[in-house]
Formats: structure tokens, sequence, C-alpha cells
């Protein structure tokens, strides 16, 4: 197999070989959980990774003919010499169980006459650490949204055990730092000590800013590798085919789907750059939120501005959300407070009960006719 | 290399058997290895005619025996190259017979005895557990090298291009006969492959 990966996709594998955990964070639409995919099929065919090197090259001077060539990444990823590697994944959520990742007691469901009432669950975790166990094995376990469920309670014991220094030695060994928990056997019912193994790998993502997550405590947290991800203007204008930004203003009317396009890309920026000062960085909104699998530099105007609005919609819902009861914070982040005339939001002031309120006036969604003088408002500057 | 870039256009691969020591060693005359001709044999020969021919691009007709009756065959040559002792690079014209009707699966390297690149002393010693494989790597330039690898090599991360010892390591651990040499190739410009396992 023959495969090019993103730098970060080589970064997360070489924190994965150094650390065994590493945790993924960034805000919504950064690209987390694509680039969970790309690590998974990264990792599945990592014995053959390379860069985009070309085909292999012979070298009739040395003892091995085709050795690795200069562009292919043979060191840094997780467990390079073995071939039998396979991906688990599971995603946590508010009734994530111990039971489910690691194991426990459930009813036998489907049972023949005279079997158990009761079946021992392998979780997810356990098959994991299991395959890596084999004699040939490699294991990435991909733990999806890992703070939207109870993560210390569903660790359980593990949670200590699964720090590359508390495993068991390559071949498999019990070492003097080994940390062993108790887990209800699978095979036996027994209670039993368990330890994981050196080529477990544990790769998990999260949101910081959201709702419905749980927080997660530093104990925790200390046991992984952090790798955040920002978003990414670059990547933004590069999927709408866009040069960097130039100094340009945005004209009055959009004269083709590049001055749509890059009215958002400059609006983004500049949402995001509000969301950042009212709330915090960690609650912006990822460049992933205007991208599809349509390119709409391939589209007329009118279909871009439709696809537009389809994305921005997204981006208003998720600054009303970060802004929820605090209206002026909506308007501040969409330009309406100090903004320019044209925007089509308006910030105005009445009163209830002899108190001051705030009420923002816009367009209910946006439309082909209104999305471009939005954005164009939106990127304006602040004054 | 002519054009001095050295890039793998594709790869052909055989397992050494048993049979093929003995020959090469002339030690065997018997029906069982295919009589007293020097060759290398290359089972699974329609799935890998495409890439012989490849490697082997010109064809001369010469006669052979067929069922005792001297007939008109095509038989495929091209050149090996290797490097000497000194680092000089040699050649030498190779032949490719197509399978007899005896063995119409069979296709065979012959004389190669006659092939220095070929030399036993150039071919690790097979063992159960660290197999040893016959190359046949043709570079974009179509200029074929031939050379050894042992299996324990292949599986150590770091000494092979992970391209060619993944590909290849797929293929030698796919399941097949027990008695089945392993035969295989894999073309980095058409994107084609092929081993005889599953």
């Amino acid at each position: 197999m023959v495969a090019s990966f993103s730098s970060d996709c080589l970064r997360i594998l070489g924190l994965l070989a150094r650390s065994r955990n590493v945790l993924l964070t960034g805000a919504p639409g950064t690209g987390k959980s694509k680039l969970l995919a790309e690590v998974a099929l990264a990792f599945e065919s990592s014995f053959g990774i390379t860069l985009a090197g070309g085909p292999p090259k012979l070298n009739p001077m040395r003892g091995i003919p085709i050795p690795p060539s200069a562009g292919s990444v043979i060191k840094d990823i997780p467990a390079p010499a073995k071939m039998d590697r396979k991906v688990f994944r599971t995603v946590f959520h508010q009734n994530s169980k111990y039971r489910d990742f690691v194991s426990g007691i459930t009813p036998a469901v489907n049972k023949v006459a005279g079997a158990p009432d009761f079946t021992i669950v392998k979780g997810t975790l356990y098959r994991a650490s299991e395959h890596a166990k084999a004699a040939n094995g490699a294991a990435l376990l991909i733990i999806d949204e890992i703070n939207r469920g109870p993560a210390v309670q569903v660790f359980g014991g593990a949670i200590v055990a699964i720090e590359s220094d508390k495993r068991l030695a390559p071949n498999g060994a019990r070492r003097a730092e080994t940390q062993f928990f108790e887990i209800l056997d699978p095979a036996t019912g027994d209670v039993t000590e368990y330890a994981l193994p050196h080529d477990l790998y544990i790769l998990a993502a999260m949101n910081q800013a959201d709702a419905s997550v749980e927080p997660l405590d530093v104990a925790f947290l200390r046991r992984w590798e952090p790798l955040r991800l920002e978003p990414d203007e670059m990547a933004l204008r590069t999927f709408y085919g866009l040069a960097p930004k130039g100094a340009n203003p945005l004209p009055d009317m959009p004269v083709n789907v590049n001055d749509a396009l890059e009215a958002s890309v400059r609006a983004w920026v500049a949402v995001n750059e509000q969301i950042a000062l009212g709330r915090g960085p960690e609650f912006q909104i990822g460049h992933g939120v205007l991208m599809s699998d349509v390119k709409p530099q391939t589209l007329g105007l009118p279909e871009a501005l439709s696809m537009l609005c389809v994305g921005w919609a997204k981006v208003r819902a998720h600054v009303e959300e970060v802004f929820f009861g605090d209206t002026r914070g909506i308007a501040a982040a969409l330009n309406a407070m100090d903004g320019p005339a044209f925007n089509p939001f308006k910030l105005t002031e009445t009163t209830f009960a002899d108190d001051l309120r705030f009420r923002l006036e816009g367009p209910t969604n946006f439309a082909e006719d209104n999305i471009y003088a939005v954005l164009r408002a939106l990127a304006n500057p602040r004054g | 290399m002519a054009n001095g870039v050295g890039q793998v256009a594709r790869i052909l691969y055989k397992e050494i058997v048993a049979g093929d020591l003995r020959k090469i060693h002339a030690e065997s005359n018997d029906a069982d290895t295919g009589g007293g001709a020097r060759d290398f044999r290359f089972g699974s020969y329609q799935s890998i005619a495409a890439i012989v021919m490849q490697m082997f691009p010109n064809q001369v007709v010469e006669n052979r025996r067929r069922n005792g009756v001297s007939v008109p065959t095509t038989i495929y040559s091209g050149v090996f190259y290797w490097r000497d002792q000194l680092g000089s690079i040699q050649n030498a014209i190779s032949y490719f017979e197509p399978p007899t009707d005896a063995r119409p699966a069979e296709g065979r390297i012959t004389r190669v005895h006659e092939q220095p690149c070929l030399s036993t002393a150039h071919m690790p010693i097979p063992a159960p557990a660290n197999r040893v494989f016959l190359l046949l790597i043709q570079l974009l330039d179509g200029t074929v090298w031939p050379y050894y690898a042992e299996e324990r090599t292949l599986r150590t991360s770091g000494l092979w291009d992970p391209q060619v010892a993944q590909r290849m390591l797929q293929c030698i651990d796919a399941q097949r006969r027990a008695d089945q040499a392993v035969i295989g190739f894999f073309d980095f410009m058409s994107g084609g492959s092929y081993c005889n396992g599953r």
C-alpha cells in the first residue's frame, strides 16, 4: 500500500510511538474526526507507510538492494515491525460503562437452553489489549468524544495501567514497573490481575468547549500526550482554491464566486477572533464547518452563495450557542455593535420593566440575496 | 543503471525451494524437479506471463522437443544486470522458456548456472524460518537486476523499503498449499500485483 499522510497524522503516529496515549483536542470543525480516520488508516498500513516519495529505488551497492528511501518513514511509528495491526473504535457517551470498555457481567441474550443466564462482556479496551498481546499484534484504540462520558469511571483500574511506563515489556513479560489491575476474566469468570501490553496505543479525541461534556481531572489528563488542533485559515483557503489574503477590500457586490468565497474566509476569521475574545479560543468554530465534499469554486455564483448559506447557518448557530443569553456577545461576534451600516444585523435597545434590554434584529435565515452582505459586514474591520 | 535514477518499476519474486537448490547445484535430474535442466521454475505462469514478457522482452524461436517431436517454440530473452566485486556493472543475456506440455503451469529461467548473478555464492541458505527468495527487480529504464532476499531481513523493520517488504510479507504470509512455493509480483507503475496465496 502506497500512501501519503498529512503532517498532523504523522505527528500523531510519532506521539503514539513515544507515549502510547494521545489526546487530540480542538474546536468543532477543526478536523479531529477526519484525522482520527486518517490515523487509523495509517496505523493499519504503517508497516508500509511512506511520504509521497514515489516508487522505491534500487541501491545495488548495499547488502539490501532496496533499502528505505529518504522519504520513507520507518521510525516514529507505533510498532513498526508488527504486521497484524488492527484498529478498535468506540465513542464515549453519557451511558458508557466500565463493563462495555473493560469487562463485566451482562445478561445472556439468545442463549441456548441450559446455558448460563449471564455472560461476561469483552470490552473494547480488553479486546484491543488481547489483540496487541498476540505475537505479531499491535492495536490502536480510538476513543472519540472521550469527555462525553464518565471517562474516569469507564477506565476504572485501567487508568493507571495505560501509562506507557506501566505496560508489559515488548515481549509480554512483566516488568518491575508494570501496573496490574483487577478485571473479571472473560475466559474464566474469575477476578484476575491484568496488565496492558506494550503495543496497545490509545488515541482519544474531545472538544473541550461544548455542552454535555464532562470535565476530566488532571490525574487523568496527565496520562495523555496532548495535541491541539486549531482553526486553520489556510486549510479553508486551500479548499476554496483561494490565494493568501490580499489587501484588496471586498467589493460591494460579488462579481464572481471567488469574491463570495473570499468574504466567507474573512468573515470566518473575524468571527473566530470575536469568539476567542469573548469566550476563549477553545470556543472557536473550525474551518471544517464551511467545507463539504463539493468544491464551491466549481459552482456558479448563485449555487455557491446557496452553499455558503448552509455552512454559515451552522456558524451562526454556534455563535448563538456559545453566547447563549448574551445578546451583546452575539451582536459583537456578528459585528452588529459598531459595524458597518450595511450589516443586515442590528443591535437595538429597548426597555422591559424599566430595565435596559438588547435585541438583535436581522435576517431569520441566510439566503442567496443576503448572505454576501452578511459576510462582508462580518469581515469588515471592527470599531 | 542506465539512467542513474534506479527507480523500481516492478518486482517478480519466487521462493527458492529445495528443488531449486538441487538444480542449481546440478544435483538432480529426477522428474520431480523437471529433469536435468538447470532451471528456476516459476509456477502460476499464466498469472505472471505479462510481467515475464516485460522483463524478457525479446523473442527467439528455437526448436524444442515436445512429446518426442521437435517443434518451434518461442523463447523469451532479456538481460540481467549486476555489479561485480569491484562494483562494475556486468550484464548477461538470460532466457525464459514458456511452459511445456508436461508442465503447463510452469515457466523457467533457463541455464541459471551460467548466470554469475544467480550464483549460489550469493544465495543465503534457506531455512524453515528464514526462507530465501529470488527477486527480479526491473527498473524504470527496463534493466533487470536479480537478487536473493532472506525472509528475516524482510521482517526486520528498517532494512527494506517498507513498500517492498510489506507487499512481499503479505504474500509470504498468505495461505497456500504446504508444497507450493511463494510466487508473486507487484508493479509500481500499473499498480498491478499477483500472489499465489490467498
